[in-house]
């Protein structure tokens, strides 16, 4: 499973949509995230891929295209 | 992370944990009203500070509110039984008006009916022997060890140092910022797991005695919800401010001769000096009730203001050489018990420890030398701790 896909996942299962209906280039606050969502979504990508990760960074890596690429590069 | 950063407060700043008041001091200095990382308006001027602290205009804000708000996403699929919200209902700091203050009331008659001198000075004893024969040992385990067994005394507490340690860490966090749900629910079971243990607690009984005595009927939830902040407060807090205190202390040759000779009244004015240097309470959240115009900003009303105290204690238009430790400042009017109807309800506990606990402490501490590589902080933001810092006999 590549980054993005398993972003789409956990994003999904998160916001309560379906999968496929989260698209890569949509941004966060499009959806049913709020704030503390969104701290435990940085929680989980820091947990899972032992990478120190700033709980504010999905307010500016605000898309699962931006957050993977950004994970990539740092991982 | 690699970020382009204008000045806005940040807890995720490099070396913030290490030292804060770097950072801090340059927000007060350079931007003293701003919104922070945390997307709240924040002050760090001491003048504003002290005003939101003392004025009638701002109110405490509810953390259980905050989380019974969340306790259905919180909980979703989850097989533990939501008390977040039930759990800090109660805590006198995040109350208002009358509730607030007939809390306040049992929990001061409880305190005072406690001897604390006696309690402190046992436990100063206890805690030196228990590192008497030890080459080597963690300060933190060694400011916990004395938090520890004044608290278990003090409370009639049937739990181990190492469940207080966890417990207290853990309700400290739920008042923290940026703390996501997998941390929520690690702090749930803890306060479950208390309500266990204060089952069978004389604290409990006198708790429920005094309220009767002002003819207040708190239910049993309110009773271990209270209970829950004296370990909380009473532990995490004092265990902050003795380590940060005796830190900087073992670590200025000069600053620990002086201690060890100063007389009772100059050492309640160095004690106070050491409350204003640590200000393990960084911040504090107010609500404003009225809007606010100030410096330029127009604040409506109901906002969430951070107060940061860390600041306000370093601010040099209140303080001369705010970023030392002098021994002899007087007056030294600190923020780090709070100001105004919500200062701290333990205050004078703590001043108590370090008259009794900072001597023979320092006696105790200075045939070590603390190893300066191994002091780590807690990252936590709202209140500043020692995670650890190793110490090792001197062989000279």
């Amino acid at each position: 499973m590549t980054t993005t896909q398993w972003l789409q996942e956990i994003i999904a299962d998160e916001s309560g949509e379906k999968p496929e209906s989260v698209s890569i280039s949509r941004k966060f606050e499009t959806m049913n995230l709020d704030s503390l969502s969104l701290l435990s979504l940085a929680h989980e990508i820091e947990s899972k891929l032992s990478l120190e990760i700033d709980p504010t960074a999905l307010t500016e890596y605000d898309t699962i295209e931006k957050l993977a690429k950004w994970i990539e590069s740092n991982s | 992370m690699d970020r382009i950063e204008q000045l806005v407060w940040n807890p995720f700043t490099p070396g913030y944990y290490q030292n804060p008041l770097a950072h801090l001091n340059d927000c007060r200095e350079i931007v003293p009203i701003h919104v922070g990382s945390q997307g709240a308006i924040t002050f760090f001027k001491y003048d504003h500070v002290s005003e939101m602290l003392r004025s009638k205009d701002y109110e405490a804000t509810s953390l259980s509110d905050y989380l019974g708000e969340k306790e259905d996403y919180l909980f979703k699929g989850v097989d533990q039984c939501p008390y977040l919200s039930t759990a800090s209902k109660a805590w006198p700091f995040y109350n208002n008006g009358h509730t607030h203050k007939m809390l306040r009331v049992g929990m001061m008659k409880a305190f005072n009916q406690i001897n604390f001198k006696d309690i402190i000075q046992e436990s100063v004893e206890v805690t030196n022997r228990s590192f008497a024969d030890k080459d080597e040992f963690d300060f933190s385990d060694y400011c916990g060890l004395f938090i520890y067994e004044i608290l278990k005394r003090a409370f009639d507490l049937q739990m181990t140092l190492e469940e207080m340690t966890n417990y207290s860490s853990m309700l400290t966090l739920s008042q923290d910022i940026f703390v996501p749900k997998q941390v929520y629910l690690e702090i749930n079971k803890w306060m479950l797991w208390g309500k266990k243990i204060f089952k069978n607690s004389a604290y409990k009984d006198q708790l429920i005695a005094n309220y009767s005595d002002i003819s207040q009927e708190f239910d049993l939830e309110t009773i271990y919800s209270l209970m829950g902040v004296t370990v909380m407060a009473g532990y995490e807090t004092s265990k902050a401010n003795l380590g940060i205190a005796l830190l900087e202390a073992i670590r200025n040759p000069q600053l620990l001769e002086i201690a060890l000779t100063l007389g009772e009244r100059e050492q309640s004015i160095l004690i106070e000096e050491l409350f204003r240097y640590s200000s393990p309470t960084q911040f504090t959240i107010r609500v404003n009730k009225k809007p606010l115009q100030i410096e330029g900003f127009e604040i409506p009303a109901n906002s969430k203001l951070y107060l940061c105290i860390a600041s306000a204690n370093h601010d040099p238009r209140k303080f001369d050489n705010p970023n030392s430790i002098q021994f002899d400042r007087s007056p030294n009017d600190h923020l780090s018990f709070g100001a105004g109807p919500h200062f701290c309800l333990g205050a004078n506990i703590a001043r108590t420890e370090l008259r009794i606990g900072l001597k023979p402490m320092l006696s105790f501490l200075k045939n070590f030398k603390i190893n300066e590589g191994s002091i780590k902080w807690k990252k936590q933001i709202i209140m500043r701790n020692l995670d650890s810092a190793l110490m090792a006999r001197n062989h000279a």
